[in-house]
C-alpha cells in the first residue's frame, strides 16, 4: 500500500501541473530543447576531445641530423629521445639509408640516368610516441623535450606535427568554452522557465498553501508536492531530450560509418552523458521549484 | 489549556489592537468573545494561532509558551487547534472528502485510516452524501460543516472558531453551534468569538467581552436551562499531545 504523504504529495503534483497544462508542456518543452543543445554541445566536445586523444596516442617523431654531425652527436640525441617514457621503436638511419629509402619510394624510370648523390638522404632518428595528450599543455610539454633535443650540436630539426596538434587543440579549447558558455545560459533560460511556471502555480494555489498552513501543514509539507512536480517537469523534458539526441546518435553513427567510412571504435554518446542528462532535467524542475515556493513561503 | 499574561499587540502601523490582556481557559471550556468590530477579537485569534507574535506579555497553550516557539515548531502547535472560519476557508479545487482529509494527510497518517476518519467525521456532521462534492457545489451551512469537520477530524485539545456562523442565517447558526457543543461535549476547549447576542444570549456561556484592544468583561457561564453544554465530567488529563520541532512532513 502507498504511504499517506508520498500518494499525497504525487496527486497535488499532478493536480499542479493541471493548473496550467499549457505552461507546464512549455516549460517541459524548454528543459527539453536546452538538454538536446547541451547534450550536443556535449556530444561533439566528447567526440573531439576523443579524437584528438586517438590521435595523439601514437606519435612518429623525427630528429633530422645535420650532414656534419658526428656519431658521438647522434648517440647524444638517441640517447635523450630513449630517456623519455612512451617511446619505442627506435630507429637510427644513416644518410645512405635514407637516401636508399627514398630511393626505393621513386619510380624507377625516374632514377635513369640519375646521379646517385642527387637522391635526398639525411641521417635521422625515427621513433615512436605513445601518449596522452589531453590539452594543449602536453603538446606545449612535447614541444618543450622537442627543443632539448633540438639543441643538441648538430641536431637540424625535431618533428612531430606539433602546429597541426596545436589547432586541433585550440579548435577543441574554443569550442568548449563556448560551448559552456551556451549551455550555462540555455540552462539558466531553462531554470527561470521552470521557475516561473512554478511561481504561477504558487500564486494560482496561494489560498490552499494560507489554508495548509493554517491547519498545521510544515513547509516541507507545502513544498514538496512542487518540488515533485518540478522534478517531474524536468525528468520529462530530459526524457524528451534523451529521444531526440538517440535518434540524432543513430543517424550520426550511421553517417560516421558509411558515409564517411570511418571506424570510430567509441559511442557517440557514452553512458555517464546520458546519466547527466537524465539527471540534469530533475535538478534544473526541482531547482526552480525550490526557488519558487521558498521565496513564497518566506513572504 | 490557554493562558494570556498582559498580553499586548500593536501593529506596524502604531495600532494597540490588544492592551494588557490576561485569560484563562479551562481545559474542556467553551468561552465566547465578544465585542464590536476592530475589538481585537481576531487579532487575539491570530495570536492564539501563532499568525502574529505578540508584542508584550506571554500566551500559553497547553503549558507551552508560544511567544518563544520557533517557526519550524508553529505547525505542530497548530495540530493541536481545530479552527473554523467566518468564510470557512475551504479549498476550491478540492472535494468535500479531500478538505477534511487535508488535516489528516498533513500528520502522515496512512491512506486507509484517513479514509475511516474523514467518512466518520463526515457521517457525524451530516455530508457523507456529499464526500464527492465540491465546496461550491453544496450550501453555506454545508460549507462550515466541512470546515468544522476539518478542524474536529483529528481531535483536536482546543477549537477556535471566528465568527463562524457569521455567514449563516439563524437556523443554520444553531446546526453549527449543535456540532461546537458536541465537540465541546465530548472534550474540546471551545473559544468561539462572535458579535451575534443571540447566539450569546441563547447559549449563555461564559463571555469574554473585548472593546477597542481592551478585555472589558469576563461573565461567567449561566444557567439557561437549556441541554448541558459543558464538558463531560470525567474528562482528565490533557488531550494537549506533545508537539515537537521538527521531524515531520
Amino acid at each position: 500500500m502507498k504511504s499517506g504523504p508520498l500518494d499525497y504529495f504525487a496527486r497535488e503534483a499532478a493536480r499542479t501541473a493541471r493548473t496550467a497544462p499549457w505552461l507546464t508542456a512549455v516549460s517541459v518543452l524548454t528543459v527539453a530543447i536546452a538538454l538536446v543543445l547541451v547534450g550536443l554541445f556535449a556530444m561533439v566536445f566528447f567526440n573531439a576531445s576523443r579524437l584528438i586523444g586517438e590521435l595523439g596516442q601514437s606519435l612518429s617523431v623525427n630528429i633530422y641530423i645535420k650532414d656534419a654531425a658526428s656519431s658521438e652527436d647522434v648517440a647524444v640525441a638517441e640517447k635523450l629521445v630513449r630517456q623519455r617514457q612512451g617511446v619505442h621503436d627506435v630507429r637510427v638511419l644513416t644518410p645512405d639509408m635514407d637516401r636508399a629509402r627514398n630511393k626505393a619510394l621513386l619510380d624507377p624510370t625516374l632514377l635513369e640516368g640519375l646521379d646517385e648523390e642527387a637522391i635526398p638522404g639525411q641521417a635521422v632518428i625515427e621513433a615512436e610516441l605513445d601518449t596522452k595528450l589531453q590539452g594543449r599543455a602536453d603538446v606545449e610539454e612535447l614541444v618543450s623535450w622537442a627543443r632539448t633535443i633540438e639543441a643538441v650540436q648538430n641536431v637540424d630539426d625535431v618533428s612531430f606535427g606539433a602546429e597541426k596538434l596545436r589547432l586541433l587543440f585550440a579548435v577543441v579549447e574554443i569550442s568548449r568554452t563556448v560551448g559552456t558558455v551556451l549551455s550555462i545560459a540555455l540552462l539558466a533560460g531553462a531554470l527561470f522557465f521552470v521557475f516561473s511556471t512554478i511561481r504561477l502555480a504558487v500564486y494560482a494555489r496561494r489560498e490552499e498553501i494560507e489554508i495548509l498552513r493554517i491547519v498545521g501543514a510544515t513547509d516541507a509539507f507545502i513544498r514538496a508536492p512542487f518540488y515533485i512536480g518540478g522534478a517531474a517537469q524536468g525528468l520529462l523534458g530530459a526524457l524528451l531530450a534523451m529521444a531526440f539526441l538517440a535518434l540524432l546518435h543513430v543517424e550520426l553513427r550511421g553517417l560516421v560509418h558509411e558515409v564517411y567510412l570511418l571506424n570510430v571504435s567509441w559511442s557517440l554518446m557514452p553512458p555517464s552523458m546520458i546519466l547527466w542528462l537524465l539527471l540534469g532535467g530533475p535538478i534544473l524542475g526541482v531547482l526552480g521549484s525550490a526557488v519558487s515556493i521558498g521565496r513564497y513561503l518566506r513572504t | 489549556m490557554i493562558q494570556l499574561y498582559h498580553v499586548h499587540k500593536r501593529y506596524p502601523n502604531g495600532v494597540d489592537a490588544l492592551v494588557d490582556i490576561n485569560m484563562r481557559i479551562r481545559e474542556g471550556e467553551f468561552v465566547f468573545l465578544t465585542g464590536p468590530s476592530g475589538a481585537g477579537k481576531t487579532t487575539l485569534i491570530k495570536l492564539l494561532l501563532v499568525m502574529e507574535r505578540v508584542t508584550d506579555g506571554q500566551i500559553l497553550i497547553g503549558g507551552r509558551n508560544v511567544h518563544v516557539l520557533r517557526d519550524g515548531s508553529i505547525p505542530f502547535l497548530r495540530r493541536n487547534i481545530g479552527v473554523v472560519f467566518q468564510d470557512f476557508k475551504l479549498i476550491r479545487s478540492r472535494t468535500v472528502h479531500e478538505n477534511v482529509a487535508v488535516a489528516l494527510e498533513i500528520l502522515g497518517i496512512p491512506r486507509r485510516e484517513v479514509e475511516r476518519r474523514v467518512m466518520a467525521i463526515l457521517e457525524s456532521v451530516g455530508l457523507d452524501n456529499r464526500a464527492s462534492h465540491l465546496p461550491s457545489d453544496i450550501s453555506a451551512g454545508e460549507q462550515q460543516r466541512v470546515a468544522v469537520a476539518r478542524a474536529l477530524v483529528n481531535e483536536p485539545a482546543i477549537l477556535i472558531a471566528d465568527e463562524p456562523t457569521g455567514n449563516l442565517d439563524a437556523d443554520l447558526s444553531v446546526e453549527i453551534m449543535g456540532l461546537l457543543l458536541e465537540a465541546n461535549r465530548k472534550g474540546t476547549s471551545i473559544l468561539l468569538a462572535t458579535h451575534d447576542r443571540s447566539l450569546l444570549d441563547r447559549y449563555g456561556l461564559r463571555t469574554q467581552t473585548l472593546n477597542r484592544g481592551f478585555l472589558v468583561e469576563d461573565r461567567p457561564r449561566v444557567d439557561t436551562g437549556r441541554p448541558p453544554t459543558g464538558p463531560i465530567p470525567n474528562v482528565t488529563g490533557s488531550r494537549m499531545s506533545t508537539f515537537s520541532s521538527g521531524g515531520e512532513p
